[in-house]
């Protein structure tokens, strides 16, 4: 157990610190690969929900901590993507590459609108326009893009979960 | 009686004519190895001339910020390096390796090579400290204009872009003339480098005050090295 806590820390904080280092060198615009989400994500995708509950909380408060913003937000926009996640691994959907794309595009689009939300309401100024053309849009393209890309990585995570028996 | 001078020569001949041929395998042996030792050394030499062109760069963005500290006697900077960018795409913040050890407080303005401002101290930890950057929504700086003298403030929009605002309508607001800190509060010194003007104003139409577009002196993510201003010459106590 303490393995696993230690083993997800150390990834979600990886990740983190790749997301406030590597990545804005390499995608200048706002809207760029998110590697915590791509890492909860697959995780929410392939664990249980109380796993994916907590390496969402714990992705969140990893780059909560690189952040000038409300430490929290980045947890609670990412637990939103979790049921998102179990409900599209069903097991006649899991390993089908178009089910790894809507989590992450719906994903996506959850967590950044939930994001946005929650720092409107928190007075932070945001431009939903703005918001739906620089940040949402061209994040879902690269998330969907590095979901494809690095799922075979990303699934050695966590193994996948024991599929049900069927027939009788 | 055998022919021995023709046959003589015949092998003679083969002899030297073998001895060439494995002269040029040789050769040939010997030249290939030379051509991938002359690619190594060209693939060192690029290497080389990468690093030495990263530490040309680095080289001259310190010289600008040295620079800087001799022009300013009377002013006290705190060099650090830029270690990370923000990670929520709404927010536009720098994570600075110095912190309150080394004499940084929140609201300290961030400077970089031209004496331009990028930002002011949000947050200081104990090594490490968070830059709001001017392009934050909401992030506010007092504002001078170098040719036309107009006063406003520059304004941080959602949109990650600068504006110009609070400016009167008596007042001239000239395409492309620079925009710098006007120091009032105390709080920023005077003249720094903020952006140019990069749109006409907006007309009148009944607003108070008159607004445009700043284009920003600096792309805070080319930004490796910056200056903390930690005190200078008719500098307020923060609030």
């Amino acid at each position: 157990m303490r393995n696993r806590i230690g083993w997800a820390v150390m990834v979600l904080g990886l990740a983190a610190l790749l997301q406030a280092t590597w990545v804005p060198l390499w995608i200048p615009g706002p809207g760029r690969l998110n590697l915590v989400f791509l890492v909860v994500a697959t995780v929410a995708f392939l664990g249980s929900l109380e796993e994916g509950l907590a390496w969402a909380v714990g992705g969140g408060l990893w780059l909560d901590l690189f952040s000038g913003g409300p430490l929290g937000v980045s947890a609670l926009a990412l637990l939103t993507v979790v049921p998102l996640a179990q409900g599209l691994s069903r097991p006649v959907f899991r390993g089908r590459l178009v089910m790894l794309a809507a989590v992450a595009t719906g994903g996506t689009l959850l967590m950044e609108g939930v994001r946005g939300i929650l720092l409107a309401v928190l007075q932070y100024p945001v431009d939903p326009g703005y918001a739906l053309r620089q940040v949402i849009g061209p994040e879902i393209l690269w998330n969907t893009l590095g979901m494809l890309v690095l799922h075979p990585a990303l699934r050695r995570l966590r193994p996948l979960r024991a599929q049900p028996a069927l027939g009788g | 009686m055998i022919p021995l001078t023709p046959l003589q020569q015949l092998l003679a001949g083969a002899g030297r004519g073998a001895m060439e041929a494995f002269a040029f395998l040789r050769e040939i042996r010997d030249l290939r190895q030379e051509a991938q030792r002359l690619r190594d050394q060209v693939e060192e030499l690029q290497t080389e001339n990468l690093r030495l062109q990263e530490l040309a760069a680095e080289n001259a963005e310190l010289r600008a910020l040295l620079g800087i500290v001799r022009e300013n006697p009377q002013t006290t900077f705190v060099a650090a390096t830029v270690i990370g960018y923000e990670t929520d795409p709404y927010l536009r913040y720098l994570i600075l390796d110095v912190g309150t050890r080394q004499g940084i407080r929140e609201g300290m303005p961030v400077i970089t090579r031209g004496s331009a401002l990028i930002g002011r101290i949000a947050k200081a930890g104990l090594n490490r400290s968070r830059v709001r950057l001017l392009t934050d929504a909401g992030s506010q700086v007092g504002a001078l204009l170098q040719t036309s003298r107009a006063t406003g403030m520059v304004v941080g929009q959602p949109d990650g872009s600068l504006r110009l605002d609070f400016v009167n309508p008596d007042e001239e607001i000239l395409l492309g003339d620079t925009v710098l800190t006007s120091g009032i509060g105390g709080q920023i010194p005077r003249a720094l480098v903020i952006g140019q003007v990069a749109e006409w104003p907006s007309a009148g139409g009944g607003e108070p005050f008159q607004r445009a577009q700043v284009r920003p002196a600096i792309d805070p993510r080319r930004v490796t090295y910056v200056l903390v201003i930690t005190s200078f010459p008719g500098m307020e106590p923060a609030p």
